[in-house]
């Protein structure tokens, strides 16, 4: 006899759309599940620490307070570069207004070496306020440009050589001594030289009959390990007269006496020159063009006497060339073999870019306003193939390189970003971003008569878009994983401003979940502040660490028996638990023990189903999913109906056979030989090899007549989900009428 | 690749599946076999005898006793030194620093005004450094004893009353010397007047791994005396006491 | 070679302990003698290297100077060695054994103030010209396997006290030119070791200066010298 029932049969367990008439099939909320290659939602990712702190570790505080920074601050930005051209990869994360990098192996277990694994670039750094996106990252060839619009920009090189970026103040004028003709006919002692002279040409400048005036002027620059020059100086002036005394009839070397120092990075300084511009009633324009002297391919020495006379000097000089840069630019990119920067409190719609190949140098007239059109201060630069994406807070402009120079044009007027980190480009998909209201994409290209289009692909995550934050925007953190497949953004909930919560797009099939705690109590355990993808693609994770003592009040890390969760960067892997607790014990130095924390629950539920029709009432007897075998642990289903909050419980099930579970024929397991158990423990010699099956295993639930009905389930072990099945009853009963009565009140 | 973590978790109870004994430990021995990088070496441990000790070079040959030129070459597995040299003062009979190895009479002498390669002059012809680069930087001084010093006449001072004596000549004649790598010039030491002097030129090039030659060269002037067509002399000479070059190949 | 080899375990094969073990055991050696082939290429960074403050792995600096401002003069036809105005001879000391074919790297520079001049050319002998000249040199003091110090010349240079040149056309008047000022000098030359590791210690490279005519005075102001082993 077969049961009289219908079956609610689905090819796949589908990702979250949380619209009012979702199909059914969907999910109302799957929390950090990931979609597995081969099909299906898996939850199998835990968190372990970047840096493996052992079963317990010592540090010797060295600087006051540098442990609670250490191990307590938040991480306020993440960057891993990969050096181009050589097989380093630098982590490099800020910290309580350090920055700096670390290194996997300190090689050394003695408690004042606890920090060898982080090289300090930067300390006292500006800590950015709840709605400013932070520290930003610009790699350029082989250098890296760290800014923050308001400490200096760092060039960073590797190792831990750094220097200040560009230009940043006026480039000195050199110190050149007077020329003094007199002195050769005998007149005492001014201030200046009468040598070195010369009498024929072509050494020595200036004309030598009686008489005769000469004016020159100098400016000079420095040039950059980048190539880059500086603004030239401004300009100083040597002139002179020839008096009428056959003796002072002479050219002249002029004298340097002070040729500036460049600051650190410099290898070369350049001096530019007039011709003589010649002053008094003789003949010859003054043209005021400065022409190249001389290159010193040295930043040390101090003096240089210039001989080269006028009919040597062929090249001018463009003197727009360079300008001098301010330190408050926010944001940058790279792009078009130039660095461009941009937007920054004191000019938030301006952007300025360099010249191509020299980073460092940016000419008077590189530069766009983009104040003219609505859409607010410039929030992020992001090279996209051939244009260069300008994010503003209400709009999206794009720059383009046609026919040797530079448009800007609007693509959208309406839809602008302020959460700059949550910015990334996705495969398939095209740049992802983060607004007040949803994720949007931008698709498309601006060549060959396709067109930028810019799409709202976050209509299924509806109701989750509806908790971020709008006021602490600018603290989502995004980052996409190749080897994950999958773009993860992490935000703050409304009237929170740590990232608690995060949406995730799978690319493989293109399906939404989300990551966070099951419970409130809870969300600090996903308190990620920071993210980025290494070389591999194992997601980094900057976090917020919470420390508190055994009662629970909040504590730091300096603090005895407070205990520590999250502290120190992680890693998103197949970790069986999510980082590790540390616990202080102060005494000689502070030792901190380590604990796994046990993985929090993950959750695929339904959404309500009200199996097509919920004009008529419905009996719900079993769910049975389709999933791989995992083992014998135990998976948990709860139902709810009609839009009940209370969910009810079914007995457990294992993810494994049914009909051989906890039967010696059973599929071999981990674990010790107890048959209390597990009948089939592995044995080494004995047991083969199974792979996952796929099984169907079912849950009996009572409902009564219902017209909607929802089930999650729930493991903190993994659980590869592919599809699910619902048998059920349809009762020709449909809903009461109301019964109302327009005037007369209701009934009792 | 950097640090490895775990690729899928293993909990009591789960079943045994290939992957389970297979994928983590194939993602730490991937790591392990040759990929390793900064992150997996400790810091501050690779010490002095963790390197190669030094070689004979295999692209120059030490020169052997009693040759004109002198070169020496070893290599480190960071760097590689080589030099060349001619001097009074070594080769290939000693004299002494105060007596030339060369002179170039300006007068007579077959010399150019533009750059003179030294290998066109007596017991110089195998001086260019010649060697074999491998990508990185080069860092050499090249350093030059010479003279060009000023001519001395007996010229007529005053015709009355009558009065002659001694007078140098030639204190704008100037000499400069250039290093060239592979026929390009790349340092040169401005221009030095009369004197004997030991001009050091420092030069800097980065280079690939390519066949190198580095020598140097010196641009003179010189000039007739006006007026009396019996002088033969009006040149001082040009003198060379030792010629070096050492480079120092730092490997990238 | 500690390359660790396993073989994949693939499904319904039934593993045995050795296999099991295998790639376990062979890490637990091969970890103990990680070389090159382990590594990734380029992953060795100055972050590795052992503190220089302490030990220099790569190269090695010896640095000794004589900053002025007081001039001190020499006259001496022989090579003397260049002190300070206080009488310290600026001099390196190296005392390490070189390994065979190891280079030795040796600078020096410094400024000659307002030197004598009184003789700048020989009217009597054959030397001519020479009396117008000065000269430095680098000497190096080794020990053979312990034995008494010897030393070595790593180079000889030379300058003019006057513009005039050794040859000159006037050999009978008297000298002209006035002497050259604040000249800078400096020279640079490497040494290296064809000899056989751990026999010959180098003790230290001494600055040393000649006149050639002891009526003339070098006055030198400032002075230094700088030796750089190259190691690795």
């Amino acid at each position: 006899m077969s049961v009289k029932s219908l079956s609610l049969k689905l090819a796949k367990a589908g990702g979250i759309d949380q619209d009012l008439k979702a199909p059914i099939g969907t999910a109302e909320d799957i929390f950090n599940f990931r979609v597995d290659p081969s099909r299906g939602w898996l939850c199998d990712r835990g968190i372990e620490p970047w840096i493996a702190p052992g079963a317990s570790f010592t540090v010797a505080e060295v600087i006051p307070g540098l442990i609670d920074t250490l191990l307590g601050a938040k991480v306020d930005s993440l960057f891993i570069w990969t050096k181009q051209s050589t097989g380093q990869t630098y982590i490099l994360a800020e910290q309580g207004g350090y920055l700096f990098y670390i290194w996997g192996n300190k090689g050394s277990s003695v408690a004042s070496d606890w920090r060898r694994n982080y090289i300090i670039l930067d300390a006292n750094r500006h800590i950015p306020r709840q709605n400013e996106v932070g520290t930003q990252y610009i790699p350029y060839g082989n250098r890296l440009l760290i800014i923050n619009g308001v400490d200096k920009p760092i060039w960073f090189y590797g190792d831990t050589r750094l220097r200040d970026f560009s230009f940043l103040l006026p480039t000195p004028t050199p110190d050149i001594l007077d020329i003094e003709p007199d002195y050769l006919g005998g007149s005492n002692l001014l201030s200046g030289t009468a040598f070195p002279n010369f009498t024929t040409a072509p050494l020595g400048l200036g004309d030598r009959a009686s008489g005769d005036s000469s004016f020159y002027a100098y400016r000079i620059s420095f040039i950059t390990d980048s190539g880059s020059e500086s603004p030239l100086s401004a300009p100083i002036y040597v002139n002179w007269t020839i008096p009428d005394d056959t003796a002072a009839e002479k050219r002249f070397g002029i004298f340097f006496n002070e040729l500036p120092i460049g600051p650190k990075g410099t290898v070369a300084r350049r001096i530019y020159r007039t011709k003589n511009q010649r002053l008094g009633d003789s003949q010859n324009a003054v043209d005021g063009v400065f022409y190249f002297v001389k290159q010193l391919n040295d930043n040390s020495s101090t003096e240089f006497i210039d001989i080269i006379s006028d009919t040597s000097l062929t090249a001018p000089v463009d003197t727009t060339a360079s300008t001098v840069i301010d330190t408050a630019y926010k944001y940058g990119a790279t792009w078009n073999g130039r660095l461009w920067l941009g937007g920054g409190l004191t000019h938030p719609t301006k952007i300025i870019y360099s010249l191509s190949g020299l980073p460092e140098q940016f000419s008077i007239s590189g530069y766009f306003d983009v104040g003219n059109e609505k859409g607010g201060a410039i929030t992020a630069l992001y090279s996209y193939y051939n244009n260069l994406l300008v994010f503003r807070e209400a709009s999206i402009e794009v720059i383009r390189f046609n026919n040797g120079a530079f448009s800007i044009s609007q693509v959208s007027p309406s839809v602008g970003t302020r959460a700059s980190n949550s910015i990334q480009l996705i495969p398939s998909i095209g740049v992802v971003f983060l607004t007040n209201d949803g994720f949007y994409a931008i698709t498309g290209g601006l060549d060959g008569g396709s067109a930028i289009s810019v799409t709202k692909i976050s209509s299924p995550i509806s109701k989750e878009v509806g908790l971020i934050s709008t006021a602490s925007i600018a603290k989502a953190v995004s980052v996409y994983s190749e080897k994950e497949k999958e773009y993860w953004c992490h935000y703050p909930t409304k009237g929170t401003v740590t990232p608690s919560r995060g949406a995730v797009i799978h690319t493989l099939d293109t399906s939404w979940s989300l990551r966070h705690a099951d419970s409130p109590e809870d969300s600090y355990l996903f308190n990620f502040t920071a993210m980025a993808a290494d070389p591999e693609g194992n997601i980094i994770l900057g976090t917020a660490p919470t420390w508190r003592l055994p009662n629970g009040n909040s504590s730091t890390p300096s603090t005895n028996t407070a205990i520590g969760h999250l502290v120190g960067l992680q890693v998103w892997s197949g970790a069986s638990y999510w980082g590790y607790a540390l616990t202080a014990a102060v005494g000689q130095g502070i030792t901190y023990t380590s604990a796994k924390v046990d993985l929090p629950l993950n959750i695929y539920e339904s959404g309500w189903i009200d199996f097509g029709n919920n004009s008529i009432k419905h009996r719900v007897f079993s769910v049975d999913v389709e999933i791989m075998s995992y083992g014998d642990y135990a998976i948990d289903l709860d139902w709810g109906q009609d839009y009940n909050s209370t969910w009810n419980s079914a007995p457990s099930q294992q993810p494994a056979k049914s009909e051989i579970l906890f039967t010696t024929a059973e599929d071999p397991v981990f674990g010790p030989a107890n048959p209390a158990l597990t009948k089939v423990p592995f044995t080494v010699g004995t047991s083969a090899l199974k792979e996952g099956r796929l099984i169907r295993i079912r849950w009996d639930v009572q409902t009564s007549l219902v017209d909607n009905f929802r089930f999650r389930l729930k493991s903190d072990k993994p659980l590869h989900l592919l599809s699910y099945n619902l048998i059920y009853d349809s009762a020709d009963q449909l809903p009461l009428n109301q019964r109302a009565r327009g005037t007369s009140g209701q009934p009792w | 690749m950097s640090k490895v973590f775990t690729d899928i978790p293993i909990h009591n109870l789960q079943q045994v599946k290939p992957e389970s004994l297979n994928r983590n430990i194939d993602k730490y021995l991937e790591a392990f076999n040759g990929t390793l990088d900064g992150h997996n070496f400790p810091l501050e441990s690779v010490v002095t005898t963790d390197f190669f000790l030094p070689r004979d070079s295999n692209s120059l040959q030490d020169t052997a006793a009693g040759t004109d030129v002198f070169q020496r070459g070893t290599s480190y597995s960071t760097q590689a030194y080589y030099q060349t040299r001619r001097s009074s003062s070594f080769e290939p009979t000693i004299t002494d620093v105060w007596t030339p190895c060369l002179t170039i009479n300006l007068d007579n002498d077959s010399w150019s005004k533009g750059f003179n390669l030294l290998t066109e002059f007596t017991d110089f012809e195998d001086f260019p450094l010649t060697f074999n680069a491998i990508e990185g930087q080069l860092v050499g001084c090249a350093t030059i004893d010479f003279e060009h010093g000023t001519q001395v006449f007996e010229v007529v001072v005053s015709d009355d009353p009558p009065l002659s004596g001694s007078r140098s000549r030639g204190f704008e004649w100037w000499s400069e010397w250039g290093v060239f790598v592979n026929n390009v010039l790349v340092a040169r030491s401005g221009l030095i007047f009369p004197r004997r002097h030991t001009v050091q030129i420092p030069f800097t090039v980065p280079v690939g791994s390519q066949q190198v030659t580095i020598d140097v060269r010196f641009i003179t002037v010189t000039s007739r005396a006006q007026g009396s067509p019996t002088l033969e002399v009006t040149s001082s000479e040009f003198n060379i006491f030792s010629a070096e070059i050492w480079v120092r190949n730092q490997i990238r | 070679m500690p390359i660790v080899e396993k073989i994949p375990l693939l499904p319904d094969q039934v593993p045995s302990a050795a296999e099991l073990n295998k790639v376990y055991d062979d890490l637990a050696v091969a970890t103990t003698a990680i070389d090159e082939d382990n590594g990734g290429s380029n992953w060795l960074t100055y972050a590795h290297l052992i503190d220089p403050a302490t030990n220099e792995p790569i190269n090695k600096l010896y640095f000794a100077a004589y900053n002025g401002p007081t001039a001190v003069n020499y006259n001496s036809t022989v090579f003397q060695s260049m002190v300070s105005n206080t009488g310290t001879i600026t001099e390196v000391n190296l005392d390490y054994f070189p390994n065979e074919t190891e280079v030795l790297r040796l600078h020096m520079s410094g400024l000659v103030g307002v030197p004598t001049v009184n003789v700048d050319y020989d009217f009597v002998g054959a030397n001519l010209g020479k009396p117008n000249y000065y000269a430095f040199r680098i000497m190096v003091t080794y020990s053979d396997s312990g034995g008494p110090d010897q030393n070595f010349i790593a180079g000889y240079w030379g300058y003019s006290f006057t513009t005039n040149g050794l040859n000159r056309y006037d050999t009978t008047s008297a000298p002209t030119g006035p002497s050259i000022n604040w000249q800078t000098f400096q020279a640079s030359t490497i040494v290296k070791y064809k000899g056989t590791t751990g026999v010959r210690q180098y003790k230290k490279a001494i600055l040393q200066v000649a006149v050639f005519d002891n009526s003339n005075t070098l006055s030198v102001v400032r002075q230094s010298l700088q030796a750089v082993r190259a190691r690795k």
